[in-house]
């Protein structure tokens, strides 16, 4: 591989299933022979749990705590197929600052020359998407990730937090910030969900990198401290995740979105609500007959 | 296009709130804050402008000078640590924590910290000065605001009763260049009328004027910046609100003053506010017929005023009302909020701090006569007019500067017939001498 590793920021709503899918796509790509770097973004610290076996894993801010300069070794592990699990960690729930923290990690691992001593040929970074702050901007900012990608479901909270990553990517875009790769379709499981997303790529000018069904072995495997890449790797949804794996790290088009604006963005909603909504009454109505 | 301030008049809402508790005797500022937050504030206390090198230690105000640690993880703890370290080396009294911009934006809980130190029997209350909140006036403003709206909380030893007790409010200690001598003198007035002045900061001050607030008859408001408090001393504890423009510059100011002091309390004695005037007048008369030649000789000026409002306002109604001056600009530097009412001392009446801002209007009123602080000498000198220095003019000034009432005037007139046209060192006659 190239010597200049690829940096990748996948950003998600909380509990949309960003480091599910995060953690699976470092998992294909290991097992492809790849170097991966995996750093959760996340001050809940829970982004590699599924790489490492849940191992117990100091994170980047702990050790700033006291303010020693910690070891390479002593802020990451190594998880299924070799890849490197870093943390980046934060404050408890309502204290301090996690914005401020994602960037001060993202320093210290700078300092710590932490891409230089492991030669990955990927680094992802899996972000919490739904905190708008420009703390949580930093990976995509000052050309520190290339592409940024965002995982969302057809739930309108999800929309509405991938359309300010949007945003958020127009507006780094003119001073070197990273450029959209596209979204990640998850837990696809009605018909509608997938027009629902269709739909919202084609009007911000996005693209569907990838369609992943909420499957059962996510489930299982997740119930097992593993990936379904590690768990179930002969399984359907495994696949699903290498070919999503080769679409991200792959030579893409990357673009610029056109985000919605605040009533536009209602109007779409209100429109697929009686789309939806309209849909049920129908069944509804002719189940009664 | 915004641009950045230029020679700014005025610090951050911290550093108006860190002068604000260190001129109160007996009160001990803690700032919850980084490093610089604290280490600025105490080049201030050289004086508003004054500092103009690089210290050779740390300050010495209690900080908890924050590290990027607490910045993620929250400075509560450290707070709450420096509390205790700095009531275990400082004399009791109490301690007034300001939060400046890190901790605010972070959002510490501060309230708890301090309640905590509360309940273990000692005496302390936050502010929040974050310096986006505003400027040093606007520090002032929220300290006092917080300690008039708490003072029961306070812990504080019973003031003793004080009959015709009067709060003075509306003077920033420090930026405010010469309160000390204002608020001084003040007190004296009121103190030959039967009432006794609370001037909070200074000797005449303390910690227990601060527990004697509410119990003044009046609160007397100087500025803008002094409302608050006296709003909240008035919801509190029914204690009425005389507002007036500015300190009383002359006899006139004076009487004006008194007049309406008497119409909200009943406690001023008439005949000693009689006798009062008579020596103000005189002095001010003596005071005239002294300078009269050298005024006389300065003839009708057209003059530009840039100062503070507490003290710039005042000086323009005395030239224009009383020296039948032509005003042409009042440059307000600490920007009050809402209608100065000083439109019919002055052609124009600005409210910049920013010193370029300034420099333009004074320019804009073509002037014949500036009055204004040191710093604009220069201007002075290229304008080629005469100049009178009323601010930047060091530690004397806040002991014996002031203009208020007729030893004020005299002051006044001595600056105005003292006035030259500072001379402009250009590049070549520098390098001919
Ligand atoms: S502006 Fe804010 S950060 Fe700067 S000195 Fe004032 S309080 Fe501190």
């Amino acid at each position: 591989m190239s010597s200049t590793p690829k940096h990748i920021a996948i950003y998600g709503k909380g509990g949309i299933g960003k480091s599910t899918t995060t953690s699976n796509i470092s998992a294909a790509l290991a097992e492809s022979g790849r170097r991966v770097i995996q750093i959760g973004c996340d001050p809940k610290s829970d982004s590699t749990v599924i790489l490492r076996g849940g191992a117990e894993l100091p994170t980047v801010l702990d050790s700033l705590r006291d303010r020693a300069r910690p070891s390479l070794e002593q802020i990451s592990t190594i998880g299924f197929g070799g890849v490197l699990c870093i943390e980046a960690g934060g404050p408890v729930p309502g204290v301090g600052c996690a914005g401020r923290g994602i960037a001060a990690a993202v320093d210290l691992l700078d300092e710590l020359q932490v891409f230089e001593k492991f030669k990955p040929d990927y680094v992802l970074y899996d972000v919490l998407g739904d905190v708008v702050c420009g703390g949580f901007a930093v990976p995509i900012r000052d050309g520190i990730a290339e592409s940024a990608f965002v995982v969302a479901s057809s739930d309108f909270m999800a929309v509405f937090a991938a359309n300010n990553l949007f945003k958020a990517i127009d507006k780094y875009a003119a001073t070197g910030g990273a450029r959209l790769g596209g979204v990640i379709a998850n837990s696809i499981q009605t018909p509608y969900a997938r027009e629902l997303l269709d739909d919202f790529a084609a009007r911000t000018g996005t693209e569907i990198v990838g369609y992943v069904p909420r499957s059962q072995a996510v489930a299982q495997s997740e119930l097992y401290g593993q990936t379904v890449i590690e768990a179930q790797p002969y399984s359907e949804q495994a696949e699903i995740y290498r070919a999503l794996a080769r679409r991200v790290v792959g030579d893409h088009e990357t673009r610029l979105p056109r985000p919605l604006n605040g009533p536009e963005l209602k109007d779409w909603a209100r429109s697929w609500g009686d789309r939806i909504f309209g849909v049920e009454r129908d069944a509804n109505n002719e189940a009664r007959l | 296009m915004s641009r950045p301030l230029v020679g700014f008049h005025d610090g951050c809402a911290l550093h108006g709130a860190l002068a604000t508790v260190a001129a109160i005797e007996g009160v001990t500022p803690l700032v919850h804050s980084t490093p610089g937050c604290a280490l600025r504030g105490a080049f201030a206390t050289a004086g508003a402008q004054g500092f103009r090198g690089a210290p050779i230690h740390l300050s010495p105000i209690s900080s908890t000078n924050l590290a990027e640690k607490h910045i993620v993880f929250g400075g509560a703890s450290r707070l709450r640590e420096q509390i205790k370290n700095t009531l275990s080396v400082l004399p009791r009294g109490l301690l007034v924590v300001i939060t400046g911009c890190p901790t605010e934006m972070i959002g510490d809980d501060v309230p708890a910290m301090v309640r905590e130190a509360v309940t273990q029997g000692e005496s302390v209350i936050d502010v929040g000065a974050a310096g986006f909140l505003g400027s040093a006036h606007g520090g002032y403003e929220r300290v006092l605001a917080a300690l008039a709206a708490r003072v029961d909380e306070l812990r504080l030893p019973a003031a003793p009763a004080a009959p015709g007790l009067v709060n003075i409010f509306g003077v920033v200690p420090r930026y405010d260049e010469t309160w000390a001598s204002d608020l001084d003198e003040i007190s004296r007035l009121l103190a030959a009328v039967g009432l006794v002045a609370n001037p909070i900061f200074g000797p005449g001050g303390g910690l227990s004027s601060l527990a004697a607030l509410p119990k003044a008859v009046a609160s007397l408001v100087l500025s803008p910046w002094g409302l608050a408090p006296a709003e909240a001393l008035k919801a509190k504890a029914g204690v009425p609100i005389v507002a007036v423009e500015g300190l009383p510059v002359g006899a006139d100011a004076v009487q004006d003053l008194l007049r309406r002091l008497a119409a909200a309390t009943s406690l001023i004695d008439d005949a000693a506010v009689e006798r009062l005037l008579i020596s103000e007048r005189r002095f001010e008369d003596f005071a005239l017929d002294e300078t009269l030649l050298a005024l006389s000789r300065l003839g009708r000026r057209r003059v530009a005023i840039a100062g503070n409002s507490v003290i710039a306002g005042p000086i323009a109604r005395f030239l224009v009302t009383n020296l039948g001056w032509d005003g042409r600009a009042l440059v307000l530097t600490d920007e009050p909020t809402g209608d100065s009412g000083l439109s019919a001392f002055a052609g124009r009446v600005i409210s910049t701090a920013d010193g370029a801002a300034v420099k333009a209007a004074i320019r804009d009123a073509e002037p014949d006569f500036l009055i204004a602080g040191a710093r604009y000498g220069a201007l002075a000198g290229e304008l080629a007019i005469p100049f009178a220095p009323i601010a930047d003019l060091g530690g004397r000034a806040a002991l014996s500067g002031g203009f208020t009432g007729a030893r004020g005037v005299a002051r006044l007139l001595a600056a105005l017939t003292a006035a030259q046209t500072p001379v402009v060192e250009t590049k070549r006659a520098a390098a001919r001498a």
